[in-house]
């Protein structure tokens, strides 16, 4: 056993591409290690809070929307929880439904003398899914070379490092499961496919918009290697994950308590559910325009549904992001789409930089990059926190610039932002269907 | 009707109440404290009534330049399980208090005994005239403010904790190279000092940091000398 994984790891190192991947994975998590103890939003107190609480009453299943997410970092809290000598102190509190999302109770969390370690324990599922991902994305290709171009996409976009590892949020271990169904819908093991995305649909609400997109392809695919058992299979067992994320059961009547004590929410009451249908001019609405588009052309395509996914679901994701209000760590969601393309697509490359430098500039004006002095670096030190956000620097040196006030200035952004958008989509669509088919198969 | 008279045993019931009620001497706010929601136990401790819990101490007899920080002693039924953060806002006599004229701190509770005593230095060229002492909105424990003693000079007793005090700067102090500068030089000296609280994780963390960074350098190496012999070839 052994000796057969040493001989692996030979044959694996002796080839220069994946020592090139090794070398990059590696520079990769040193800068990733660098910076995950400093930085947080006051949204990890709280799901730390969750954590420890589910952990300690050995609950690793709720009823809530994310169960994915939740069973990955309870395991993990289990694993360290041990190098946690404050957890008691920082996380216990009488009643866990009451909300410590504060100023003050961050700065209070922030300044427990064991922070930093806190910190980066707590980003270690998070790392470890955002690694496996890349892993994932050099797997995903027969030519190394491409592996090797989309994963360093993924290693060093600031995007996805912002909303990990500066913001501190999960959104890594959604991502790793959409980006591993990808993979299994490449390689036609679509029962596969059909259980990782549906653990992706459970571990972050929104990545339902993969739901129908995926059903469509499957239920409507003329590809002759998917029997119908597989078929029905996979629609099944997509559905039932869908159902347990949607909440659908309360629907029916069935009144659900999570751990907490709190009452289950259907995922169709919550208040985010309405920036979906928010953009709208004369009734028509945006996003679900772009999203009847989506479907359609999954619909009557012929071609895989490995690239049916990844372009219909990059399409709907970006939409979300072009026709609804977000924060700035849930642009991540998109990235993985980029990152494969430009395993395909060399030209990829520009667009995505002017992706990425709008998005900085966009979130600078609109909250200081996700409320940057407020909330993130208050971790690393309290100071921070004493420092005049972008936004107010901006409004008070402004007075000169005639229409150019900040909201001008967020308004302009936001436009750049739907540009770059644009420009990255229509690549997408120009790549999928107009490349070679060696190119693309 | 009855005659309203003065006997000994009133005489020995007054004399006796400093003893029934110990706090009094020490403990018991003084009339010229004004307390926000804050309401008096009869044990002498302080408990919050409301949301907004403070302190406004009487004004000092003349604006003082030379004030170079508070000490304080805090005694808490009980002492509280998690950090807590504090506000010192000050005024000048023709001004409120204002977020732009405070300092904020985080107490870190005592392992042993029920007090803290602590310093809280501040810098302000504008003077103070008056202090005010919000405790945390949801504080649950009660507390006692033992001391509060405006200091003068530097030379605080060893035995004497000092605060580090964060306070915010305006958008003026924002763009003064002079103040933004070293602020944020503060704050980086002040950050990296943290990472020696907790010696164990520095220790772990800058070796994974290390061996990451070697692992590195051996693949790089075995990476050229794969190219080379390539290229020979």
């Amino acid at each position: 056993m052994l000796q057969t994984l040493k001989n692996k790891w030979h044959l694996f190192y002796a080839n220069s591409d994946n020592k090139q991947f090794l070398r990059f994975l590696l520079i990769a998590l040193i800068l990733r290690m660098m910076i995950m103890p400093f930085f947080g939003h006051i949204d990890l107190l709280s799901e730390a809070r969750r954590v420890f609480y589910w952990a300690e009453n050995n609950i690793f299943i709720d009823n809530i929307a994310r169960n994915t997410t939740m069973f990955i970092e309870v395991i993990f809290f289990r694993i360290f929880h041990f190098l946690l000598p404050e957890s008691q102190s920082m996380f216990f509190h009488a009643d866990i439904a009451h909300s410590m999302a504060s100023v003050p109770h961050s700065f209070e969390f922030v300044s427990h003398l064991t922070t930093f370690r806190t910190f980066f324990i707590f980003k270690i599922p998070y790392l470890v899914c955002d690694l496996a991902t890349a892993v994932i994305l050099y797997n995903y290709f027969s030519d190394k070379q491409k592996g090797l171009r989309s994963s360093i996409m993924w290693l060093f976009n600031p995007v996805t490092i912002f909303a990990f590892y500066i913001f501190g949020r999960f959104e890594s271990i959604p991502i790793f499961f959409i980006a591993a169904a990808l993979l299994a819908l490449k390689k036609n093991k679509i029962i596969l496919a059909a259980l990782l995305l549906g653990l992706c649909l459970n571990g972050r609400e929104m990545m339902i918009l993969y739901f129908p997109i995926f059903l469509v392809a499957i239920v409507f695919s003329t590809n002759t290697l998917l029997t119908l058992r597989q078929k029905i299979i996979g629609s099944l067992l997509i559905i039932v994950f869908a159902a347990v994320t949607m909440q659908i059961f309360s629907v029916l009547g069935i009144h659900t308590v999570d751990a907490a004590g709190s009452e289950g929410v259907v995922l169709v009451k919550e208040n985010r559910i309405q920036h979906l249908f928010a953009f709208s001019l004369h009734r028509i609405m945006f996003l679900p325009l772009a999203y009847t588009l989506v479907i359609i052309w999954v619909f009557i395509s012929t071609v895989s549904e490995e690239k049916k996914l990844l372009l219909g679901g990059g399409i709907a994701m970006m939409s979300f992001f072009a026709f609804t209000a977000h924060t700035a760590h849930f642009t991540s969601w998109m990235v993985i789409f980029p990152a494969i393309f430009y395993g395909y697509n060399r030209t990829f490359l520009k667009p995505f930089i002017v992706f990425c430098l709008v998005w900085v500039g966009y979130w600078m004006f609109m909250t200081d990059l996700g409320v940057f002095t407020l909330w993130l670096a208050a971790p690393f030190s309290l100071h921070f926190t004493g420092i005049p956000n972008i936004p107010t620097l901006y409004s008070h040196m402004s007075g000169n610039f005639g229409i150019f006030d900040l909201n001008m200035i967020i308004y302009m952004m936001r436009t750049f932002f739907l540009a770059s958008l644009i420009s990255l989509a229509w690549l997408m669509i120009h790549t999928t269907i107009h490349s070679d088919e060696k190119t693309l198969h | 009707m009855k005659r309203l008279s003065i006997n000994i045993l009133h005489l020995l019931l007054l004399l006796s109440l400093p003893q029934l009620c110990p706090a009094g001497e020490q403990g018991m706010v003084r009339e010229e404290w004004k307390l926000n929601q804050i309401q008096q136990t009869p044990s002498g401790f302080m408990q919050r009534s409301g949301r907004d819990p403070y302190i406004v101490f009487p004004p000092m007899e003349a604006t003082n330049y030379d004030i170079t920080g508070v000490v304080m002693e805090i005694a808490f039924n009980p002492m509280p399980e998690k950090p807590f953060l504090m506000e010192l806002f000050w005024c000048l006599d023709y001004e409120g208090f204002s977020e732009y004229r405070k300092v904020f701190f985080v107490l870190l509770p005592e392992k042993k005994g029920d007090t803290i005593t602590f310093f809280v230095p501040l810098n302000n060229q504008g003077g103070f005239r008056q202090f005010r002492l919000d405790f945390p909105r949801d504080i649950e424990t009660s507390f006692q403010v033992k001391r509060f003693e405006i200091v003068t000079d530097q030379q605080i007793a060893e035995d004497v904790k000092r605060i580090e005090p964060f306070y915010k700067l305006t958008v003026t102090e924002t763009r003064t190279p002079g103040v933004i500068i070293p602020y944020i030089l503060h704050g980086i000296q002040h950050g990296l000092s943290r990472l020696l609280k907790d010696p164990a994780f520095l220790i772990v963390w800058v070796l994974l940091i290390f061996g990451a960074l070697v692992t590195t350098r051996i693949i790089s190496r075995d990476l050229r000398k794969q190219e080379v012999e390539e290229s020979d070839k």
